[in-house]
């Protein structure tokens, strides 16, 4: 579904991620780790547009997308919950959804927020509360909803669990392998990688900027070697 | 108290105009992280279509709607000729542009045009009274508070009704994120102009009745007030940009009436002192605004 061949991206003179390539394919959840400064955020911003690569080629099925704005990436299906939420805290819970939903007819857009408050109720109840106001876990909720309001088929999640309390990472992860089960495709990075191992079908592991591991997510947390190396006994 | 209610009410009349003006240039901010020191050349260029016409025998409602078109156009062309090539680059690339816009509309108004300001007439009731009570109010200051009072309102409308005012509002609190849910770009930022344009064109509508000039800087004292009206509500903030603009014309006014006649001069740099020891107490200005970093 998406394939990264060779990315570099540079912020200056330095470059974040150099000639990094990687695989998902559709109905997976693939998981990329690594220490904090590994390049895993940039490689995220540059598929979805946000950052330009200086080299490589990122493609969504047959077309080559490299370069493409984040909107058109959007209206390809690839939406990015990113890293922090980052919420639009003065508007509301259903603006935050409307604006999201911004790529669709607005008939749709009225079905699909129907649709994702019964997939998130709570977030129903608090509809006209400005996102600023909600909790940890509503606003982690409200990061996802957005990303499902304009029916991407390919979810890149930036640390999801962030900041959250232990009982709200367990709802997380059960919601990203839910997404899975509802036919969505996911690359995730996240700092938890034994949780997101177990529910990941592959996983990526990165080191300053390089990829430096490819398998499944079961076989890369068996690598005991690679987490005391690269991401420290805690991993 | 006669006295009181007539400056509180020409007070809100003067800083109408100038939080039309501060708003204009906050959505302008929000969606560019630029201080736009063009936004006065939408009055400037308005000047001369409201000479063109008014010195032709038009009347004022029709000068009113053209003075408003002609400040949708200019703020849209100015996006598209100077903004559109420097978006992204440093906020001060941007703040040069921005100046570089103003010198570029004056140098072509002073070779093309004149470079003499041109007097047209003013409305005929430009200087009317209206007695509400025992107190005798300006008409042309009841008119512009309403007319902004509506302006406002259906500003306010759009911003909060509609899906380009939420996707606006989205863009100003964090650009990137709002790229990210599928903003465009092209479409919000033109659409700021534009609005920004309607919003400076009834400022001008007021601003030129009460001046009756047309000048290759006829915008720039109502600019820096706008600007100086932004920054007091707290730059980025819609309502403190009308709060700013509303607390400005109010300070001006009271100061300009207090003031013995022979230190009235003294008034804008009175304004002034007393802004910079808002700062000194509140730096951040009415309004304190989160602002997201760009990617």
């Amino acid at each position: 579904m998406l394939t990264v061949d060779g990315l570099t991206t540079t912020y200056g003179s330095i470059a974040a991620i150099r000639d990094v390539s990687l695989r998902v394919d559709a109905g997976e959840i693939v998981g990329l780790i690594g220490p904090n400064g590994a390049g895993k955020s940039t490689l995220l911003n540059t598929t979805v547009g946000l950052l330009r690569p200086s080299a490589g080629r990122i493609g969504l099925e047959d077309r080559d997308v490299t370069g493409s704005s984040p909107d058109a990436m959007l209206r390809l299906g690839v939406a990015l919950v990113p890293e922090r939420r980052r919420l639009f805290a003065d508007l509301t819970v259903v603006e935050n959804l409307q604006v999201a939903g911004i790529t669709v007819p607005s008939a749709e857009r009225r079905r699909r927020l129907e649709e994702v408050v019964e997939l998130f109720p709570l977030l129903g109840r608090r509809r006209a509360f400005p996102a600023g106001y909600l909790s940890g876990g509503e606003a982690q909720q409200l990061a996802i909803a957005r990303a499902l309001m304009s029916g991407a088929r390919l979810l890149l999640m930036d640390e999801p669990t962030l900041g959250l309390a232990p009982a709200l990472v367990d709802t997380v992860f059960e919601l990203i392998v839910d997404l899975r089960a509802r036919g969505r495709t996911l690359l995730v990075v996240e700092q938890n990688a034994r949780r997101l191992l177990e529910v990941a079908d592959r996983a990526y592991l990165m080191r300053t900027g390089a990829m430096v591991a490819e398998d499944s997510g079961p076989g890369l947390r068996e690598r005991e070697d690679l987490f005391e190396v690269y991401l420290g006994v805690e991993g | 108290m006669t006295q009181l209610v007539q400056n509180l009410v020409d007070g809100l009349g003067q800083g109408s105009i100038y939080a039309l003006l501060a708003l204009g240039l906050t959505l302008i901010f929000g969606v560019m992280h630029l201080v736009n020191f063009a936004h006065g050349e939408l009055i400037t260029v308005s000047s001369y279509a409201a000479y063109a016409l008014a010195s032709r025998g038009v009347g004022w409602g029709l000068i009113a709607l053209a003075v408003i078109v002609v400040s949708v156009l200019t703020a849209v062309a100015i996006e598209f000729l100077a903004f559109r090539w420097v978006r992204g680059a440093s906020e001060f690339t941007m703040l040069l542009t921005s100046f570089g816009v103003h010198f570029v509309v004056a140098a072509l108004l002073v070779m093309y045009v004149s470079p003499r300001p041109l007097n047209f007439p003013k409305p005929a009731w430009i200087f009317d009274t209206v007695a509400l009570g025992g107190v005798t109010l300006e008409l042309v200051d009841l008119v512009t508070i309403a007319v902004t009072l509506v302006t406002l309102a259906a500003t306010g409308r759009v911003l909060r009704r509609t899906m380009f005012g939420i996707a606006l509002r989205a863009a100003a609190e964090d650009f990137d994120a709002a790229r990210i849910m599928g903003v465009r770009s092209n479409l919000v930022i033109r659409g700021a102009f534009a609005l920004s344009g309607v919003l400076a064109g009834v400022a001008a509508v007021f601003w030129l009745m009460r001046t009756g000039t047309a000048s290759p800087t006829a915008g720039l004292t109502p600019l820096l007030f706008g600007v100086i009206a932004a920054i007091v509500g707290g730059l980025g903030s819609l309502g403190g940009a009308i709060l700013g603009g509303m607390a400005l014309g109010l300070v001006q006014v009271f100061l300009r009436s207090w003031l013995p006649s022979d230190v009235a001069g003294l008034t804008e740099g009175l304004l002034f002192v007393l802004i910079a020891l808002l700062f000194i107490v509140r730096p951040q200005g009415f309004v304190t605004v989160r602002r997201a970093e760009r990617v």
